[in-house]
């Protein structure tokens, strides 16, 4: 899209409510990266608003604006000092390690001003526009070197390190930067770098805000093998390098197991018959992706736009969590049509490409932390799957709840479950009463305080544990609660945890002597279902708007809801 | 063209296309500093596929100036 474009339909995209705010920090002029990047966030569905801090004042700017919900710094090698690219050709070693060291410590103070803020996003630093054509390493490169290694060293948990080349090689230098502006204005960077950096770096304020991929969902034909199991048949399909243009298959099923084992769902969509595609996962020898590595099947006769709504629902995961990959166009554009919130990726014509094209579309996954509960996961949905096929043999809700031999664990500001809570935070969507983000760093935050209470809870049942799944964030000030987030994982849903979970924490909020607690209900697209949640538990509404619910609830006119199948562990 | 450079600066300098006419320029808009040239010149370059060369991006400031340009660059 052109940059005009964007400009007029980037402000016709922004809301007052909700504000993500964005602080970018640099010694080199970078504004017209302000409206490019605003724009792919509110595409998104982030209504972000980002402020460009002053020229060379990254120091300055990073107390300025610690408080901002993302900050993003970039600090160009070339103006560490004025002229850098040519003049550390003259300067003697001691003028270099003087320039390198200042640097070192001003980067540890940015950090450090930066340790709080919920994420960092810093740039490496890079010789390229100006050393793209030199042989041998000179002093600059020097210089990148050290401080790209200080970088590695002393980055905090919150900051993510993005390796600025990447954009480069793929835009191509003379596409990225702007010799003429740098020399009149110090802006080096072009509108397309601005448009194919922000492209790049997207994935990482969509994982903090919810909006991280969750289900990769395959075709199979000419998508996971070359050639059609049901022409071709089990033996001719194509799945190994050791079989003539099937190198690619084998490279897409091996980096698809690899997420699989980092908890990304992986799921099939196809139209075959189920016995066909089962015996290929079951007994192909060729096949790297195993029945095991997939959570999900959809191998059937029907509309993909149908199979992929019940996959959502089977999944219980939003439909805007997949990505889906197939190579007919008619299917491809009948998803797009449909379900325009999925990302589809059609397999390239030209098979050679269709590795690296897949490569680009695992980044819709990506996570700012990775925790022991996504490595669990797929486990955690396929036990899920087989609950619900059991429960239809119960002819009694309460019955099937009470064979499930369901415990609860708790757990009282717990350091060690900081990671997970924060992600939890992020991506619980549906059962969340008021949807609000933290990072670890705020999570930590809230543990150290004397007024704030942070519980989670831990599922286990007969059939295996669902790990940490639920969590209540309480402010409590004298004899008064405040319940600031209330929210459990849609995979425990269904259970009457919520009920058992709230029983609890009125206990802990009692044993703190508080008597009143208020709650809030913030609407969102998705999360309906926890409308009425309060009313439920008995609180009083004492104030509603569109988008808001308040209540109150005094804790002796409490009735515990007494949920009997339910164990209560206390501790770790 | 003259609609498309009207929309450029339109965008750019966040005002009503209407307003766009050949008295605009960078001493009569207020907020028309030397980003939003900036901005107008790269948005000019893409959108006509043209280069500006050194002196022009900063002596071209209206929309009288511009216009003129591009009906040189564009053979027009």
């Amino acid at each position: 899209m052109k940059y005009s474009e964007i400009l007029a339909i980037n402000s016709k995209l922004s809301k007052t409510q909700n504000v993500y705010h964005i602080a970018v920090l640099s010694n080199i002029i970078v504004n017209q990266f302000k409206e490019i990047f605003e724009f792919n966030l509110r595409k998104s569905g982030i209504n972000a608003q980002a402020i460009i801090g002053d020229y060379d004042n990254i120091l300055q700017d990073s107390e300025k604006f610690k408080k901002h919900n993302l900050v993003i710094i970039f600090w160009e090698i070339f103006n560490l000092v004025d002229g850098l690219q040519y003049k550390s050709e003259v300067f003697d070693n001691d003028r270099i390690n003087e320039i390198i060291n200042k640097t070192k410590a001003e980067i540890d103070f940015v950090f450090d001003n930066l340790s709080e803020t919920a994420a960092v996003v810093m740039n490496k630093f890079s010789t390229m526009a100006f050393n793209c054509n030199i042989l041998k390493n000179n002093k600059l490169d020097e210089i990148c070197s050290e401080l790209n290694l200080h970088l590695e060293k002393q980055k905090k948990q919150n900051v993510t390190i993005v390796d600025i080349e990447k954009v480069l090689v793929n835009l191509s230098i003379s596409n990225s930067i702007d010799y003429r502006y740098y020399y009149s204005s110090k802006a080096l960077y072009t509108i397309d770098f601005f448009k194919a950096y922000a492209e790049f770096i997207l994935p990482i304020p969509l994982s903090l805000n919810g909006k991280a991929k969750k289900a990769l969902i395959l075709d199979c034909d000419n998508t996971l093998w070359k050639g059609i199991l049901g022409e071709d048949g089990y033996a001719n399909i194509g799945v190994s390098s050791s079989q003539k243009g099937a190198t690619p298959f084998e490279e897409i099923q091996t980096l698809a197991k690899a997420k699989s084992k980092e908890g990304i769902i992986i799921g099939l969509c196809s139209k075959n018959n189920p016995q066909d595609v089962n015996d290929v996962l079951e007994k192909h020898p060729g096949m790297i992706l195993k029945d095991q590595d997939i959570t999900i099947k959809m191998v059937n006769w029907n509309d993909k736009v149908s199979n992929l709504k019940e996959l959502a629902k089977k999944l219980n995961i939003g439909i805007d969590s997949f990505v889906f990959m197939d190579d007919s166009d008619f299917e491809i554009n009948y998803v797009r049509e449909n379900l325009p919130e999925v990302t589809c990726m059609q397999v390239p014509v030209k098979l050679s490409e269709y590795p690296l094209e897949f490569r680009k579309y695992l980044n819709y996954f990506f996570n700012v932390s990775s925790t022991q509960e996504d490595v669990k996961r797929v486990n955690l949905y396929k036990t899920q799957l087989k609950r619900e096929a059991d429960k239809s043999s119960f002819s009694n809700l309460e019955d099937y709840l009470k064979s499930l031999e369901i415990e609860i664990t708790l757990l009282i500001d717990e350091q060690t479950a900081i990671s997970r809570m924060s992600q939890m935070t992020q991506k619980t969507n549906q059962f969340n009463l008021t949807t609000k983000h933290y990072s670890e760093a705020e999570i930590t935050q809230f543990i150290k305080s004397n007024t704030k209470l942070v519980v989670a809870i831990a599922i286990k049942d007969k059939y295996g544990e669902s790990g940490i799944t639920g969590l209540s964030i309480l402010n409590i000030n004298e004899e008064i609660a405040d319940i600031d987030t209330l929210l459990m994982s849609c995979r425990i849903i269904g259970r009457n945890i919520e009920f058992a979970f709230f029983d609890q924490l009125l206990s802990l909020l009692k044993k703190r002597s508080v008597k009143k607690i208020r709650a809030k209900y913030t609407k969102t697209l998705k999360n309906q279902q926890v409308e009425d949640f309060y009313e439920k538990l008995g609180f009083t509404i004492i104030s509603a708007e569109s988008e808001t619910k308040k209540y109150e609830l005094s804790c002796d006119q409490y009735n515990y809801q007494n949920i009997n199948y339910i164990k209560i562990n206390n501790g770790k | 063209m003259e609609n498309e450079l009207k929309q450029i600066l339109a965008s750019v300098l966040e005002i009503d296309v209407e307003l766009i006419n050949i008295e605009t320029s960078e001493e009569l808009i207020e907020n028309w500093d030397s980003l939003k040239q900036m901005s107008i010149i790269a948005a000019l370059e893409e959108q006509f596929k043209i280069e500006f060369d050194d002196e022009e991006t900063v002596l071209l400031n209206s929309y009288e100036l511009f216009l003129e340009s591009l009906r040189n660059k564009l053979g027009q």
